[in-house]
């Protein structure tokens, strides 16, 4: 009995010990990035933390903060324009969290691609040039929002605690990758919704003007028109819209660069702006909505037939909304639309307005331009000349200028812009003073910096705040 | 056959006598004259020892210097006879009437209870049988001192959390180890009947021997075992009917309707309500009597156990089958468990324990949320002018009908009729053992045991419930197999001298993986979850794996010197895998000191004191508080969406991987022993203090680097307590009056933090109120409630909250500690009283000290944008001119923000008769049956305390490792039961 007992018990000894060592069914980031699929598969990280930010309460906060639209309950005081605060504040969080997971899911392939195995160079400076392009888009908006930024590259991913750097080496940083991405990249997409050469430009573009480099941002603008890649849609009804917006939409010749969603992954978003089930399987929130008597809507020609399509009026305990209904996708139970983050729309009227400024004057070329978006919106052919369309000749550049932001607020109405595009043109203040009487708090022009930063990176002093927080 | 064993096993002694010279025989009885078989039977001073047959029957083989013999059985007082020359000696064997003889499961072993060194409680099978219920673990409530049960909600099935003498951890789970027949395992595949005792191990002494796994205290349940001689069989069954404990007063259709116009009045809107449609609500609907019902509960058990000298039995099988109060809920628990001794020869015995359980609940048990999003809240925000159905028979949709009312605002009938969620649960707890005594005192244990637990729930929400209808399908496998080889060694030296120990090795590993699967759009309700293939949108399958192992050596020495003092030495130490390589082995020491008071000279013949014991104890345990792969950096997998497809991507996930190792706990604990008037009267007191350190503490980390946290050890955290427990017996006579009683105090200190930072929790989202309700924070109590101060109403009947730090606005900063939810104390009375064949058994448990922050009452007493139903107290008591210090704002359509605040503190103490119990005893009706015990009884019949909303025993986001206790959160209610039942043994 002893003989048979004590060698089994060592037997056992030596086997359980060598369980304790771990062994997981899944990958570990120790040995990734070295081929195509795997180098996919990051570059897909990236993308996952942007969609997750765009899909709802980011877009809905920065639509709160228009002349266009008043938030209710929870988010009605963001619509007082006096910064955010308790709720709105930590929400805010969120978006600042997935932008900077964004940024480091693409550090780490700027930084591990170059270094992988089964990888041509050629390989690899794609897929850096797709990193550091949405790198780019992050601190793109993230500068906007938050001003000065702890810059986070792949060069110092090691470092936890770095201070804020300046507005100016933000965009010093975008520029580069944008300058990197937009000779890498193809010039047109592994699929619907990834990354081009003309995503980067139309970005870059955008970039310029933000910055106030007209010059620039109208030529990025100008190489984009000329190349004759893009589009737009053509609208007889109001209806047609859809062909631009619906959910059923895979893709358009309007399409830059859209941050995609499809039946299997919803956008959440047209569910916190919609109402009713006849245009969202589930009905929605209307967590923004706006009023009749509001000067935007008022301006707004009921002929234009974006009017027609993007908004309807319901009234509520004896209050009459103008509610959105951009984008919608009855049947479904969010949308499987798609966001529209740069579309050719956009490109032309930014050229419009840049060329404008650029030169000083409006230019037949930049009005032409403003001239196509009019002309669809009553149902016009773009390209044809028009009874609604305005002549060159009879602006000065500040009416221009107030023409185009207006007709962008039409244009991009419920699509997340209007605030950084009335901040940009130092027009905010003026605007909301207008439409709702109020004077926008100074601190209202930026979101304080989340406290799982300040607690956290003790390299950015509890005094460097963004003002008023 | 019989006696040809039994010469055999003469033969046996004889081969071991060296010089036998003289030969005793006799029977061995108890005060009936039964015949005791097993009784051992020892030459005083000598290791001599035989046991009685099957009919009482001895023979043994003494030399002539031997004086006496001494008689012994498990439970029974020994008996020393004298040989003087005898050759026949026929002992008696009585009951013992001293309980302290009683033997105590421990860890590895069973120990006197005269001879404990450490803290140990023990529940009899009478008392965890008291009264129906669905798991043992609810009955343990005020059961032991140190001890605290805390049920979270009253859902059929529903998992309890038991935290032994306060909380240890913050990340890592705070229950007990819990051990069945020697291998750990899950207290709910039992049957409450099928329970000998529970043991609870509450110091480091007892619980140092399972060394990473008994920082929070081992619950120690042995199953009933057959007793050689004549089979017994019992058969118990009990009906009951339950029904809502509480109902809570809200609006009536005239009150609701009032109220709501009053709200408009006072928004500048026109009422809505007009005197016809009040007049067309009738009574309107009472959706606490719609949802709520009175539900049966029956327990069926039938238990065959008995034995000859060389084997024992049990063997039993259950039917425990509950409905819940709200339709559509209800747990139904089916086992069958063998337990089983053999001995093959005098030195080699086998053992064998199994249970199989198949246990299944329909759950209701959406709860939480704000406004209507989960059953419960649904129930008491429902307005009561709208009917549960619409004519047709369809399901009223509450936005349809008013179009200020939410989408959030759900009909109960939805979620009772249109959604179900079903778990089945297959477990299999088995575990044999071989045991073989290789020279005499020294014995080696080898034991193999398996856990296994397959599972599967489908989840399903209809067309009418959710947009298309929702199905999903979960299993889960988990299996652990066990091996553990023990060698233990006693040895009497002389009078003065005596100890044991135990040296061993054992294994045990943990294999879980699952499989999930579900989709969206059925043509059909009728299909549920059983045709997945054909959703219009099929979710993607998922698996996960993890496999995780813990080896350890262990080691005990018990030493008693001279009958006074007991020393206990234990060591355990401890490999697992989930800890990072250079942290990968601990060790877990523990020592232990007793000094039996009594038996010195001046105490000896004391009439009074019938036992006086000292014990000091102090040892290391350890908590494994974290998950396998946690020190590993493992990709997570999110989906993209590109074109009309989806996409993987990998990354990192936001916590940074650090090298992690063992929780470790430190326990001191002093203990007081006290037996008066021959036992009468017994009291124990115990004193202890445990310090865990290396806590696992998230690490925050600036979120801009892309990892958001990292879990480091770094926390600690004290408890230190009191314990007393008094049983007595006041009259012993025709009547009987038998009392117990316990008490006990604990305080919780958090002493270190990451960085000293403060950790927030219970993050409650109600859109009128988003915040953490729950701090820690150094030197402050674990889980205090954090919130603002009130200071009365402005002149519109807003709620004022005071801006502590002076800044003008209300910040973070000016959040104070509102409350705690832990306990001064917790208590519990239990009253046994017997006069001839009648029994009135009375059992009290309470909680004093603590507070609930009430998050349930939130909607329904400060929110009136969508027109939910209110407390009836906020009718009597808001917000107008003429009463500006009501207790409940102005109604008005938009409520400037509500914050958390000392109006949703609570008082959470009560008192609670938990069981009371009326029985009557037939004895010996007929010659084939034994005994009949029927009896009438109600749980949770009384229960005083302040508490407003349904019941104090509420826990809602309480779990193996919330911080957030004390948290009543519209969970399902505990019912009230009456029990009608009936014992009966052949």
């Amino acid at each position: 009995m002893k003989k048979i007992l004590f060698p089994s018990i060592i037997f056992i000894f030596s086997s359980c010990t060598a369980e304790l060592v771990e062994a997981p069914k899944r990958i570990s980031s120790a040995d990734f990035y070295n081929d195509v699929a795997q180098a996919e598969s990051a570059i897909n990280a990236i993308y996952f933390p942007l969609k997750t930010c765009f899909s709802a309460v980011y877009l809905i906060t920065l639509e709160a903060s228009t002349d266009y639209f008043i938030a209710r309950d929870a988010m009605a005081s963001i619509s007082e324009f006096q910064g955010l605060e308790g709720q709105n504040r930590f929400a805010t969080e969120a978006f600042w969290d997935n932008f900077y997971l964004s940024i480091r899911n693409a550090n780490l392939v700027i930084n591990n691609v170059p270094k992988g195995r089964k990888l041509t160079d050629e390989k690899k400076d794609f897929y850096v040039a797709e990193a550091r392009f949405l790198r780019a888009l992050c601190y793109f908006h993230l500068v906007r929002v938050w001003g000065r930024l702890p810059l986070r590259t792949d060069s110092n991913m090691d470092v936890l605690e770095i201070p804020r750097s300046s507005v100016e080496d933000v965009y010093q940083l975008i520029l580069s990758d944008l300058a990197f991405a937009e000779n890498y990249l193809d010039d047109t997409p592994v699929m619907e919704g990834r990354a081009s050469k003309w995503a980067a430009k139309a970005l870059l573009a955008e970039v310029y003007f933000y910055s106030k480099d007209y010059v620039n941002a109208s030529l990025k603008a100008k190489e984009i028109i000329d190349s004759e890649t893009f589009s737009l849609v053509e609208v007889n009804t109001a209806a047609d819209f859809d062909h631009l917006f619906s959910g059923e939409v895979l893709s358009s010749s309007e399409e830059i660069f859209y941050i995609h969603y499809n039946r299997d992954l919803q956008w959440v978003y047209p569910r916190y702006l919609l109402a009713g089930a006849s245009f969202l399987g589930s009905g929605g929130y209307y967590m923004v909505s706006g009023r009749p008597e509001l000067p935007f809507y008022l301006d707004w020609d009921d002929n234009d037939l974006r009017k027609q399509y993007c908004t309807f009026s319901l009234p509520i305990s004896g209050v009459v909304r103008i509610m959105s209904s951009k984008f919608r996708d009855p049947g479904e139970l969010a949308g499987r639309n798609d966001y529209p983050l740069h579309r050719y729309a956009d490109i032309l009227l930014l050229y419009a307005e840049a060329s404008c400024i650029a030169s000083n004057s409006p230019t037949p070329d930049g009005v032409e331009k403003f001239n196509m978006i009019k002309r669809r919106a009553y149902g016009f052919a773009s390209t044809e000349s028009s009874p609604v369309d305005v002549s060159y000749s009879d602006h000065t550049v500040e009416e221009f200028v107030d023409l185009v932001i207006r007709e962008r607020g039409f244009e991009n109405f419920s699509e997340g812009k209007r605030w950084f595009d009335l901040k940009r043109a130092n027009k905010l203040k003026e605007y909301i003073k207008t439409a709702r009487n109020i004077d926008v708090a100074d601190r209202h022009m930026l979101w304080p910096l989340p406290s799982s930063e300040m607690n956290f990176n003790k390299a950015i002093d509890p005094g460097d705040q963004n003002p008023g927080y | 056959m019989k006696r040809l064993l039994f010469l055999f096993l003469m033969f046996c002694c004889f081969s071991y006598m060296s010089f036998a010279q003289t030969t005793i025989s006799g029977t061995v009885t108890d005060s009936k004259g039964n015949a005791l078989t097993g009784v051992n039977v020892r030459v005083k001073g000598s290791s001599t020892l035989v046991s009685t047959d099957e009919a009482g029957r001895y023979l043994i083989q003494v030399d002539q210097s031997a004086s006496s013999l001494v008689f012994s059985f498990v439970g029974l007082k020994p008996v020393e006879e004298v040989i003087a020359g005898r050759n026949v000696i026929n002992a008696v064997l009585n009951q013992s009437d001293d309980a302290l003889e009683e033997v105590v499961v421990i860890g590895y072993g069973t120990v006197k209870k005269s001879d404990l060194t450490g803290s140990v409680a023990s529940v009899k099978g009478a008392d965890i049988n008291a009264f129906p219920a669905a798991n043992p673990l609810l009955t343990l409530s005020g059961r032991a001192a140190g001890v605290q049960v805390k049920q979270s909600n009253g859902h059929p099935g529903e998992e309890v959390s038991v935290r032994i003498r306060g909380t240890n951890s913050i990340m890592g789970d705070n229950e007990p180890l819990y051990i069945i027949d020697g291998i750990p395992s899950s207290p709910y595949v039992l049957n409450n009947s099928d329970i000998e005792s529970i043991e609870i191990l509450k110091d480091a002494s007892a619980t140092a021997i399972y060394g990473s796994r008994g920082a929070n205290g081992v619950v120690i349940i042995t199953t009933k075992q057959g007793k050689s001689g004549k089979t017994i069989v019992n058969y118990d069954y009990n009906f009951a009917q339950q029904s809502l404990r509480k109902k809570l007063a809200l609006l009536n259709v005239r009150e609701y309707t009032s109220i709501y116009n009053l709200r408009n009045t006072n928004s500048g809107l026109q009422p809505y309500f007009t005197e016809d449609m009040i007049e067309g609500y009738g009574h309107g609907t009472d959706w606490q009597d719609f949802a709520y019902r009175t539900s049966p509960m029956q327990t069926h058990s039938l238990a065959i156990s008995g034995g000859d000298p060389k084997s024992l039995f049990s063997l039993s099988g259950s039917v425990f089958n509950q409905e819940g109060i709200i339709r559509n809920s209800g747990y139904d628990r089916y086992s069958f468990r063998a337990k089983f001794n053999h001995k093959l020869s005098k030195r080699v015995s086998v053992d064998l324990s199994s249970i199989l359980s198949r246990i299944s609940q329909a759950n209701q048990r959406s709860a939480g949320g704000r406004l209507g999003t989960s059953l419960i809240s649904s129930v008491l925000t429902a307005p009561p002018v709208i009917k549960p159905y619409q004519e047709d028979g369809s399901i009223s949709i509450f936005s349809q009908i008013y179009p200020f009312s939410s989408d959030a605002m759900v009909n109960p009938a939805s979620y009772i009729d249109e959604t179900s969620a079903m778990n089945v649960s297959n477990q299999v707890s088995v575990n044999a053992s071989l045991s073989y005594e290789m020279i005499d005192g020294l014995v080696l244990n080898i034991r193999g045991g398996v856990f296994n637990n397959d599972s599967r729930s489908d989840t399903y929400q209809t067309s009418a419930y959710t947009f298309e209808g929702f199905g999903a399908v979960a299993t889960i496998q988990n299996v652990s197999f066990l091996n553990e080889n023990t060698l233990t060694y006693s040895k009497v030296i002389n009078d003065n001298h005596s100890f044991s120990a135990l040296a061993g090795f054992t294994f045990q590993n943990f294999r879980y993986t699952n499989l999930t699967g579900n989709g969206r759009g059925f043509l059909s309700d009728v299909l549920e979850t059983h045709y997945l293939g054909s959703a219009r949108i099929p979710g993607v399958p998922q698996t996960t794996y993890t496999k995780s192992a813990i080896a350890s050596y262990l080691g005990r020495i018990n030493y008693n010197f001279n009958k006074r003092v007991l020393l206990t030495a234990s060591i355990r130490s401890d490999g697992a895998s989930k800890y990072s390589e250079r942290n990968r082995w601990s060790y877990f020491p523990s020592a232990a000191i007793a000094w039996k008071i009594k038996e010195e000279q001046f105490l000896k013949n004391s009439k009074l004191i019938s036992d006086l014991k000292l014990r000091a104890s102090w040892g290391f345990t350890g908590s494994q508080a974290i998950e396998a792969y946690s020190t590993l950096n493992l990709l997570q997998v999110q989906r993209v969406a590109f074109g009309n497809s989806v996409y993987n991507g990998l990354s990192p996930s936001t916590s940074l991987p650090y090298n992690l190792r063992w929780e470790t706990t430190e326990q001191k604990d002093i203990g007081l022993d006290v037996s008066l008037l021959q036992n009468r009267i017994k009291f124990n007191a115990d004193w202890y203090v445990k310090n865990t350190t290396d806590l696992l503490n998230i690490v925050q980390l600036p979120s801009s680097t892309g990892f958001k946290t990292s879990t480091q050890n770094i926390g600690e955290m004290q408890n230190k307590g009191l314990e007393f427990s008094l049983d007595a017996n006041v009259f012993d006579s025709k009547l009987q009056w038998d009392v117990s009683g316990n008490i006990s105090f604990n305080r919780t200190k958090v002493i270190k933090l990451a960085d000293g930072k403060d950790i927030l929790g219970g993050y409650v989202n109600l859109n009128i109120l988003i915040d953490n309700l729950v701090l820690l924070r150094e030197n402050l109590p674990f889980g205090v409630f954090y919130g603002y101060l009130e200071n009365g109403y402005d002149s519109d009947g807003s709620i004022i909250y005071k801006d502590l730090d002076g800044d003008g606005s209300l910040t973070s900063n000016d959040k104070v500690v509102l409350g705690n939810a832990n306990p001064d104390y917790i208590y519990g009375f239990d009253s046994r009283l017997a006069y001839k064949n009648f029994e009135l058994n009375m059992f009290f448990q309470g909680s004093q000290g603590n507070d609930i922050a009430n998050v349930s009452k939130m909607t329904g007493t400060v929110e009136f944008g969508y027109m939910v139903n209110l407390l009836k107290d906020v009718y009597d008591n808001h917000w107008t001119p003429d009463n500006p210090d009501a207790k409940y704002p102005k109604i008005r359509v938009s409520s400037p923000t509500i914050w958390f605040s000392d109006r949703f503190i609570e008082d959470g103490s009560y008192l609670r008769l938990r069981n009371v119990e009326f029985a009557y005893n037939l004895r010996n009706p007929t010659n084939w049956i034994g005994n009949i015990r029927l009896f009438f009884s109600g749980q949770n019949l009384l229960t005083f305390t302040k508490y407003s909303w349904f019941d104090p025993e509420v826990n809602s986001w309480g779990g193996p490792n919330s911080i957030a206790q004390g948290i009543d959160h519209s969970t399902y209610p505990i019912a009230k039961t009456y029990t009608l039942g009936a014992q009966v043994k052949f």
